[in-house]
């Protein structure tokens, strides 16, 4: 690697991991305090079923003790933490506001000879690989503490739930970036809030739009149950996030700074 | 268009929407030169050195940097390796030291200087381990030139370097821009609203006003072609049938574009009592330029 | 011994330079055969264009008031003080023509000004319309 792409992954770190620590710091928590708050009776602590997850098949779960670990971490810790982190890293690096142009020291970066493609490119892979490793270091700590309550949660299936979660995460990363390229930071971060909420809501509610949700697959229902791994939803959503990574590029890339 | 030139555009363009910032910019600025770019808020100068620099798309007309098409993504950022910029926005918000955006900036320029490095960071006292984020204003500005300056470049594009600097820092900016095209043959395109630092150091003027270029000339031809003859008359001055002149009770002033011998020789047959010419200052030319859509 | 042009003067920066160069060689500021700080060092110490600087010292070169000597730099000329009797011939005729201003009744301020805008008319003359 040239001494210049060092120096533009450096930069993006430099610019992310405001967000990432605290990200991290907050998902590592979250695993934690699974562990300590651990219930006797679990099925009481998902009465109306997790986001993507129905209350009847809470209910036909009783049976297995981990059930709880699975639900609350990848059903919900995992799946809340990495969506609001997806929505904090998602970025250009180059645009702050839709009209007023570039965001402060954006000039700057622009006037090096950098294309757009490639500074914006690097900041986008940045961001992707610090979610990918939060969700991987909280994750291990998770299965690695399931022993002290007793039960097992083996690395190998939870490396299979990270890559759904991460899979599926990465559709939303994707759609956050493109909002960030066209709207602007302060935009993305009101419209992206607004639609993760809604889009949980009515994943949680409904069960027509539950089957077919990105939070469905980042749960790893089927997986968990089956041992089947969707494959199909898997790549959909990698080939999503790519199609809206690309469009933003391009959109960065026709813009007048 | 070849290559002696630093800058070449002919017609250029720029609209956002329905809003023409930049309607028929044609300059030619030689290498080694430093020229001045001056216009009023709004002529079209940050639009232009944004259009130079590949920040900004160009609506139509052509431009040339260093021989290298601005329009072409390829040659733009070859320009970009080969040109300073400091631009209006001065702000680094990257918690990164000035040592660390030193090192960062140069991975990117072959042709980085280090030995001019340390000689402005010294000479605009910019401490290493200052944060480049939190910098004052005045410093910020030096930050964003030691950072072109140190570059190796052959041109330099400023958009108003010396905007909030004191006198001494301006003068320091100044030598040093002076230094570096004795030194290396650096051609320096400058916006600013100082004029009498401008006077100082260009040996070329582009005046804009309103999108169009209004004057691309060597500074000593421009002075010499504008000059100020005050006639004073025994009664009511005769109208001589010069569009710019001023009546002020006996006084008749008179702005002459290359014309005044044939002012002086009118005003002298019309028995004028005194004839006095007098030189405009590069302000002087610059209000008279810029007038707009007011003349 | 050079000191940065004056903008409003309406005399270019190398015409002024050169009428520097010419005065202090006339003062004896600087002597027949000695060296004079190099175009760059000019342009830094006055904080001017080193084009101008280059063209004032062409010029100079050109009149013989100078010579530039390759890898050494600008040296006065040793035929030198060809300025000093072109500015003894003059001086008289100066002289007479202010007494009679004075004698007019014009002062200093007034003289001054004429003279300057006399000089504009002459220096504008020799490009021809």
């Amino acid at each position: 690697m040239s001494e210049a792409d060092k120096m533009l992954w450096y930069k993006a770190w430099t610019e992310t991991r405001w967000f990432f620590w605290p990200g991290m710091t907050f998902l590592a928590a979250s695993g934690l305090a699974l562990y300590a708050g651990y219930p006797d009776d679990y099925a009481t602590r998902f009465p109306n079923g997790a986001i993507a997850v129905s209350a009847e098949q809470v209910r036909a779960l009783l049976h297995d003790g981990r059930a709880y670990i699975w639900l609350s971490w990848f059903g919900t810790s995992l799946l809340l933490g990495l969506s609001f982190l997806a929505l904090a890293l998602a970025s250009t690096g180059l645009v702050r506001s839709p009209d007023s142009g570039a965001a402060p020291g954006v000039t700057y970066a622009l006037s090096m000879p950098v294309s757009r493609r490639r500074l914006a490119g690097v900041r986008m892979a940045t961001g992707l690989l610090e979610l990918a490793a939060a969700a991987i270091v909280s994750s291990v700590l998770v299965c690695a503490l399931a022993p002290t309550q007793g039960q097992s949660f083996p690395f190998r299936e939870g490396a299979a739930h990270v890559l759904l979660a991460v899979s599926g995460v990465s559709a939303l990363y994707g759609l956050f970036v493109f909002l960030s390229a066209t709207l602007g930071e302060v935009s993305k971060a009101v419209a992206g809030g607004a639609l993760l909420f809604l889009y949980g809501t009515f994943t949680f509610l409904t069960s027509g739009v539950r089957r077919l949700s990105v939070f469905r697959l980042m749960t790893g229902d089927t997986y968990f149950l089956r041992g089947e791994v969707p494959w199909l939803g898997v790549v959909a959503c990698v080939a999503v996030s790519a199609a809206l990574m690309y469009a933003s590029l391009r959109v960065v890339e026709r813009r007048d700074f | 268009m070849s290559s002696e030139l630093a800058i070449e555009t002919q017609q250029l363009r720029k609209s956002f929407g329905a809003k023409d910032a930049v309607q028929g910019l044609t300059l030619a600025v030689p290498r080694g030169s430093i020229c001045g770019f001056l216009g009023r808020n709004g002529a079209g100068k940050t639009t232009t050195l944004k259009m130079l620099m590949g920040m900004t798309k160009v609506t139509g007309g052509e431009g040339r940097v260093l021989g290298l098409r601005i329009a072409d993504a390829g040659e733009s950022t070859e320009i970009r390796r080969r040109t300073g910029f400091v631009g209006e926005d001065k702000r680094f918000p990257w918690s990164i030291t000035v040592a660390e955006l030193l090192r960062f900036t140069r991975a990117f320029y072959p042709r980085w200087r280090p030995d001019l490095a340390e000689r402005y960071r010294r000479a605009f006292q910019l401490p290493p381990g200052a944060s480049a984020g939190r910098l004052s204003k005045g410093m910020r500005s030096r930050l964003a030139l030691l950072l072109a300056l140190a570059r190796g470049a052959e041109l330099l594009l400023l958009d108003e370097p010396t905007e909030g600097l004191d006198p001494s820092t301006t003068e320091e900016t100044l030598q040093a821009l002076v230094s570096l095209v004795a030194e290396q043959g650096t051609t320096v395109f400058f916006s600013s609203h100082q004029l009498a630092g401008v006077e100082q150091i260009a040996d070329r003027i582009c005046i804009v006003d309103e999108g169009r270029t209004v004057v691309c000339d060597a500074l000593d031809e421009l002075k010499a072609g504008y000059r100020r003859v005050r006639l004073v008359f025994d009664g009511e001055p005769p109208a001589l049938g010069f569009e710019t002149a001023r009546r002020d009770g006996r006084t008749l002033s008179v702005l002459a574009r290359g014309n005044a011998d044939e002012i002086v020789a009118r005003a002298r047959a019309m028995n004028a009592r005194s004839v006095d010419v007098q030189p405009l200052t590069l302000k002087e030319i610059f209000l008279e330029s810029s007038k707009g859509a007011e003349s | 011994m050079l000191f940065p042009p004056n903008p409003s003067s309406g005399v270019p920066a190398y015409r002024q330079l050169i009428d520097q160069v010419r005065h202090a060689i006339e003062t004896g500021a600087l002597r027949p055969g000695e060296q004079l700080p190099g175009t760059r060092k000019v342009a830094e110490d006055l904080v001017m264009n080193p084009n101008t600087v280059a063209k004032a010292y062409q010029e100079l070169e050109h009149q013989g008031v100078i010579e530039m000597r390759k890898g050494l730099g600008a040296f006065v000329a040793r035929a030198g003080s060809r300025g000093g009797d072109l500015v003894q011939k003059a001086q008289p005729v100066l002289r007479s023509a202010m007494e009679r201003m004075a004698e007019i009744g014009l002062h200093e301020e007034q003289m001054r000004r004429l003279f300057e805008s006399e000089l504009i008319h002459l220096r504008s003359r020799p490009r021809g319309e």
